[in-house]
């Protein structure tokens, strides 16, 4: 077995291309993410908007990005938008990929802060709270308790979806692996590696939420931890 | 201390009252009574800007209701206010549910917010509970914190809206002890009830609502045991 993987993934480095691909992958996840979801904040605030002018536009950049597949989107960045600017692929993945996220976190994000009960924002403004005091501490936190699992199954799709990059000539994790497979003539060995990897990343991804999701709001806990030792 | 000028409201072209105006003096103890679905919670809800009046005005201590922002917020920062369904924030503990607005909106300290709601917990008869979510608590007790997060800010003015109407009688006794006690501090007591029998023993005045507002206003005990107009009788006879 040692030998078997000695001969593989070590003898012909196979393990740095494939190491290569696998930041690859994460660059792109990661940046999509972060970007998307900032995005996806002023589309939110639009597409809830009572009035007609702002929410109708972010109604139907919603709708285009999600009924369009994200390997087309990238298609149309790499191939037509693009096409006469030098500007690396992995850039164009990062945009096609965060608009992607944008539109769909904007309408996780919407959901979820209608998903707030009036009640709930009636205590609060009995109670004095400011606009900002109350979307900080009353809307943020029980939005997010909502949009949170639905968030955390759109991070690993992201993840997953990356994996089309490959068709732009970014050699993610999986091109790394397909090209490893044809250069080693081992694709079970070499798909079992990539499938672990993604498989780690993910469950990485829920092991971060799982920990997000355990937070207490308020500043109580905190407060009688430290005051009570 | 609070002052209703010809107040209005109307929802979808509905009438729910029209040209209300009335005084509730401070230390005053107010019960209003009617039929469900009169607008006794709207008109509740309009003084203490949860509602927008469509016309008329309300002011507390002087203050204007919806006038400039500074204003709306000093109005609304005399009162507090005990739901039906007690609306604690569901995501926050009892302690941070009775802190929260001491914290935010008047800037106190967290170690005097929390002695405090910790003084309010006591009060209320829940001193085990401050760790508790309101998911985990009776509809009597977190109707008792409802109150307790209400008398957090020391406001001048309570509103209750039929803080009792959720609850199984056993809970109803217990939080109606609650506003027993606060009854008898100097504050201006307004109720949506129908607990005539502590409106009897707690509050000085009536104001029975019909369809267009206020019907007939008068002292408790005139009020309950020789009510003048039609309506009235006919819906206090029922009890």
């Amino acid at each position: 077995m040692i030998a078997f993987i000695q001969e593989n993934l070590i003898q012909n480095n196979a393990w740095y291309s494939i190491l290569q691909g696998l930041l690859v992958t994460i660059q792109i996840t990661a940046a999509a993410l972060v970007l998307g979801t900032l995005l996806a904040v002023p589309v939110c605030m639009l597409r809830i908007s009572h009035k007609r002018v702002l929410a109708v536009p972010a109604q139907a950049f919603i709708a285009f990005i999600r009924g369009t597949p994200v390997l087309m989107l990238l298609m149309l960045f790499y191939y037509v938008v693009f096409q006469s600017v030098r500007i690396d692929a992995v850039f164009i993945a990062i945009i096609a990929f965060s608009l992607n996220v944008s539109g769909n976190v904007a309408e996780i994000m919407r959901s979820a802060i209608l998903s707030v009960s009036k009640p709930q924002l009636d205590s609060a403004r009995a109670l004095g709270l400011s606009r900002f005091a109350i979307f900080s501490y009353v809307l943020l936190p029980q939005a997010s308790i909502v949009a949170m699992p639905v968030y955390k199954s759109a991070v690993i799709n992201l993840l997953q979806w990356t994996c089309v990059v490959g068709y732009i000539s970014i050699t993610d994790l999986t091109r790394a692996i397909n090209y490893m497979s044809t250069r080693t003539l081992e694709p079970f060995f070499m798909l079992f590696i990539g499938i672990m990897f993604y498989l780690g990343l993910s469950y990485l991804i829920y092991g971060l939420f799982a920990w997000i999701e355990k937070r207490k709001f308020g500043a109580s806990h905190r407060y009688y931890r430290r005051n009570t030792k | 201390m609070i002052t209703i000028r010809n107040v209005s409201k109307a929802f979808g072209g509905k009438t729910v009252f029209e040209n209300i105006s009335a005084r509730f003096a401070k230390n005053e103890r107010i019960a209003i009574i009617g039929q469900s679905g009169v607008g006794k919670s709207v008109f509740l809800r309009c003084l203490n800007g949860l509602e927008r009046p469509d016309s008329g005005e309300v002011r507390i201590a002087g203050d204007r209701l919806f006038g400039s922002r500074r204003e709306h917020m000093r109005a609304i920062s005399h009162t507090g206010m005990v739901f039906q369904q007690f609306n604690l924030f569901s995501h926050l503990n009892v302690i941070d549910n009775i802190a929260l607005a001491l914290i935010k909106t008047r800037h106190t300290s967290k170690a005097e917010a929390f002695a405090f709601s910790e003084i309010l917990l006591g009060k209320v008869g829940l001193p085990d509970k401050r760790f508790a979510y309101p998911s985990e608590l009776s509809g009597g007790q977190q109707q008792r914190i409802g109150i307790a997060r209400a008398l957090a800010l020391n406001p001048d003015v309570l509103l209750f809206d039929e803080p009792t109407s959720a609850l199984d009688p056993s809970m109803k006794e217990e939080v109606l002890s609650v506003i027993a006690d606060i009854a008898l501090q100097n504050k201006l007591l307004i109720i949506v009830t129908h607990e005539l029998q502590f409106a009897h023993d707690y509050t000085d005045r009536i104001l029975f609502f019909d369809e267009n507002g206020v019907y007939e206003e008068g002292p408790t005990k005139q009020m309950l045991q020789s009510p003048k107009r039609e309506k009235t009788i006919k819906f206090l006879s029922a009890y």
